[in-house]
């Protein structure tokens, strides 16, 4: 389809029908396709006019909750244009996402040290409800101030969840609004609610869910302050020599308690993150040591960062260009020129051992691979069903099988992995929609369905079951 | 306490003697005193030649070291030279776009995607009195990856509302080849009706519709790295094609452009059959550069225009500083080239040529852009004016960087009584405005 046909409405160009007669909003119930605001003119798709009389931004309008399987699109739809979005009633499987239900704080009003209870209530469209996930800011101090849920199942009710989330004593004082809550469920239908658009994050003043952390003395929201760092080289022989270097912090108050570092080559292509360990004590002096592998690159290498954290759970990122402590911190690091790896792996060849299967049943893939240098380090695949509505990453592995055999020897090329499509998920095709690889030098490369070609003509067919569950759900999904 | 609570506080509070309160604790300022912003005051009427300001939010997410690479993005890296470029524009957040964009507009810490304070938009039109066809925000899509971008052009703030808001349009509820509504439900279906526009301004509108409508000129010109063809990268295309004639037909004194297909670095998580990685990035930051070359070529070509339109283009945020082993690039806290983006500004008022190293704040975006174009401050905005900015330095204070929780401050907290007074100032400003404040 050409560009200019895709996006030309071409009737109102040429004038030739009338908007009235095409609106599918005719058939709407009254009062839900606009209002006393717009009423001589229709709305399409169904859609309702938001407070202010005009489209609502996608999702938030009706959120898709309340309609029917045949007019719901899911939320990872609606970046597309009207015309050419999938509804659920199109896609098999279930794909409606789980229900928030119910969110209720039991506290509103904490100490430092003590636990904020919540109870969520989630209804999931297939099987149960995973547990879910939420978290709390500080009004004043945003994510710097932030306090995680962490939820466990009632055994009796598994749509209940109890969930606690502790105020640490160094917590800072003030109003906590949630910011999210995350819901899934085992059909791995997932969805993020948020106050703002959702009311039953909110409570009976329209206020987003909140407590209150009471007024004390030690509050510490601060990251500890990079104070000096010091390089004990000027050069080190890459695959050979230990860099070894040092950070001197100070903290306000709940005191430093972890440090990383991040190294970065020249043409920062390559990097490598380092892990800093506190010596004698608290003393906020921390020490690292990395060899550079043979395979890395040499010259100049930059401290391009170094993180630090406190007791309380702050942390803070010093950067080379702005902290004067890291002004000018670099080392010279000698290549092994023979070594230096810098080509990424090939994907040969991959294939599924089977065409056709049911849901449930696993197929193996096998991927024929290569590398010059440094070998291969790890082979992952993204298993796509047809609409992409259902996937599954999976890793896979070079075993070797021994047989009684000298022929027999290991095959470094050759990478297997199992998949198993779940009962519930899409039924159809499905393919690698992505496939990566890197080698023992960390250079990767990923194929990608549609781009590259290696990839083209490999899928599997996967036939319904008749033992499948149906959708439960009556909000959306089949 | 940190540097930002006392700044919070001595703004609740009321800071320094120029500073009385109105009915719902904004600020205001007595006249004759400068222009105060944060804690820099900036002189009156500045005269700045610029009447058109069209804004570029070149996201969702976009390092400088692609933006600034001539092989990659030629277009930026002129734009670069002829004007200022600021190389270490620090934002305290790197990820969840929704709130970084709302930030970025009003010039604090945004809990919200809805604009809870004013938009530089919302501050210039409230005032200048300009009228609302002087005010447009463009976005490609209504929705994408979990973040709604057709609620930032007004803000629920009461002082402002959405009386105060712009002309907001979002191209895939429009350019759409099953949409069969004329040119006036168009209008009528996306244009609020509250934002005030006069009847002659909507008849406006609809007549600028059905000439791009009938002329198809949404569609994007054809490009050497060819535009992908999905509705996120059309979308961005679309409404940097539609901004020179948005600026022709109505003259406005600002466009602000919403860019979303930077994000397809690593659009797949949770994107069902939307596998995109760092090539996509790159291909999208190559097309995205030649359409907004010929932008502004185009306007450069109007000899009216050249002397009063200028040009800000800024992320809002960068990306990671290495690509993930599956190919795709992120952005995450803790990331140099995430945390620092970039700005680069052209136009009549800005120095050429100038690149500032040091470091400033996503939040001063707001704070410029209002007294820029209106010579007036952004009274809830933290951020402050970058100064560097503009021609004839002597005129104006030096950029002092806006204190944030990032940046540590020496400075004590106030005392409990002051805490006191501003959580009274705070729980009124809630009951009016809503949480967030």
């Amino acid at each position: 389809m050409s560009r200019s046909r895709t996006y030309l409405p071409a009737a109102i160009v040429l004038g030739l029908v009338s908007a009235t007669s095409l609106s599918v909003s005719a058939q709407s119930p009254p009062g839900e396709s606009g209002g006393e605001k717009n009423e001589k003119t229709p709305v399409p798709m169904n859609r309702k006019l938001n407070e202010n009389g005009v489209l609502p931004p996608s999702t938030i309008g009706d959120g898709g909750l309340d309609l029917p399987p045949e007019m719901r699109v899911p939320e990872q739809y609606h970046f597309m244009r009207p015309d050419v979005q999938k509804t659920d009633g199109e896609i098999s499987g279930s794909q409606a996402p789980p229900i928030l239900e119910e969110f209720k704080l039991l506290e509103t009003n904490v100490k430092p040290g003590q636990e904020v209870r919540a109870v969520v209530r989630v209804k999931a469209s297939l099987g149960q409800p995973k547990t879910p996930s939420a978290y709390f800011i500080n009004e004043d101090y945003g994510r710097r101030g932030i306090i995680y849920f962490n939820f466990k199942r009632d055994p009796k009710d598994p749509g209940l969840f109890r969930g606690l989330g502790p105020i640490s004593p160094w917590a800072a004082a003030g109003r906590y609004v949630i910011e999210t809550i995350i819901l899934s469920d085992e059909g791995d239908n997932s969805k993020s609610y948020k106050a703002e658009f959702h009311p039953r994050l909110r409570d009976e003043n329209g206020e987003p869910a909140h407590f209150v952390v009471e007024d004390h003395p030690n509050v510490d929201v601060d990251a500890p302050v990079l104070k000096s760092v010091t390089i004990e080289q000027k050069e080190v022989r890459a695959g050979r020599d230990l860099l070894l270097f040092s950070a001197t912090c100070e903290d306000d108050r709940s005191g430093p308690i972890e440090a990383e570092a991040v190294w970065s080559s020249p043409t920062e292509r390559q990097s490598i993150r380092v892990t800093m360990v506190m010596t004698n004590g608290q003393t906020g002096n921390f020490r690292g040591a990395v060899t550079i592998p043979e395979w890395y690159e040499g010259g100049e290498w930059t401290l391009m960062k170094i993180t630090l954290k406190d007791n309380a759970g702050n942390q803070g990122h010093r950067f080379f260009a702005t902290d004067p402590a890291l002004k000018g911190k670099t080392i010279r690091v000698i290549p092994e020129p023979s070594k230096v790896d810098l080509t990424p792996p090939d994907l040969l060849a991959v294939q599924f051992s089977k065409y056709e299967v049911k849901a449930g049943q696993p197929v193996t893939v096998t991927a024929l691979v290569s590398d010059t240098l440094s070998g291969i380090e790890s082979v992952s695949l993204l298993f796509m069903s047809e609409s992409g509505v259902d996937s599954q990453k999976v890793d896979l592995k070079n075993t070797f099988v021994p047989l009684n055999r000298p022929s027999k020897i290991p095959e470094p090329n050759i990478w297997t992995g199992t998949l198993t499509v779940k009962p519930g998920n899409e039924m159809g095709n499905w393919k690698i929609a992505r496939f990566g690889i890197s080698d023992n030098a960390r250079n990767f490369r990923t194929y990608f369905l549609g781009r590259d070609k290696v990839l083209d003509g490999v899928y599997v067919k996967y036939i319904g079951d008749e033992k499948a569950p149906a959708a439960t759900s009556t909000e959306g999904g089949k | 306490m940190n540097r930002r609570s006392f700044l919070k506080y001595s703004a609740a509070l009321g800071a320094g003697s120029l500073v009385t309160r109105n009915a719902t604790g904004s600020p205001l300022w007595e006249a004759g005193a400068g222009i105060p912003m944060g804690t820099m005051v900036l002189p009156e009427n500045p005269g700045f030649k610029t009447k058109h300001l069209i804004t570029v939010i070149y996201g969702a997410g976009a390092r400088k070291k692609e933006v600034f690479d001539p092989a990659m993005a030629p277009n930026l890296a002129k734009l670069a030279t002829e004007g200022t470029v600021f190389t270490e524009d620090y934002g305290e957040t790197a990820n969840l776009h929704g709130f970084m964009y709302t930030e970025l507009f009003i010039g604090r810490d945004a809990p919200s995607q809805t604009p809870r304070f004013p938009t530089w938009a919302n501050y210039v039109r409230k005032k200048t009195g300009a009228p609302a066809s002087d005010f447009w925000t463009l976005q490609g899509l209504s929705y994408y990856r979990g973040w709604t971008y057709d609620s930032k052009h007004f803000c629920t703030h009461p002082e402002y509302g959405l009386r105060y808001g712009s002309t907001s349009l979002t191209m895939n509820k429009i350019f759409y080849e099953e949409n069969k509504a004329t040119p006036r439900e168009i209008v009528d279906l996306n244009v609020e009706k509250a934002l005030g526009h006069t009847e002659k301004e909507r008849k406006q509108l609809e007549e600028f519709l059905a000439d791009v409508l009938a002329r198809k000129s949404y569609l994007p010109p054809s490009t050497k790295r060819p535009l992908i063809e999905r509705d996120v990268q059309v979308g961005d295309a679309q409404i940097i094609t539609l901004t020179p004639q948005i600026l022709k037909a109505f003259k406005p004194k600002l466009i602000d452009v919403q860019v979303l297909a930077l994000d397809d670095a690593h659009a797949d998580f949770g994107y069902w059959n939307y596998n995109t990685d760092f090539v996509e990035y790159v291909k999208h930051i190559e097309t995205t550069d030649e359409l907004l070359g010929k932008m502004w070529k185009e306007i450069q070509a109007d000899p009216y225009l050249r002397e009063t339109t200028s040009l800000l283009i800024r992320p809002e945020c960068g990306r990671d500083d290495e690509v993930n082993i599956y190919g795709q690039l992120g952005h995450s806290e803790g990331n140099y080239y995430a945390h620092h983006a970039w700005m680069i500004a052209v136009g009549p008022d800005f120095r050429k040529g100038a690149v500032v190293n040091d470091l400033v704040q996503r939040r001063d975006l707001c704070p410029t852009i209002t007294y820029f174009m209106s010579g007036q401050n952004a009274e809830h905005s933290t951020g402050h004016v970058r100064t560097q900015l503009f021609k004839d330095q002597k005129r104006f204070p030096a950029y002092t960087l806006p204190t944030t929780a990032a940046m540590p401050d020496p400075k004590p907290g106030p005392t409990a009584e002051e805490r006191r007074v501003a959580e009274k100032v705070k729980e009124f400003a809630r009951s009016t405005v809503g949480y967030g404040d």
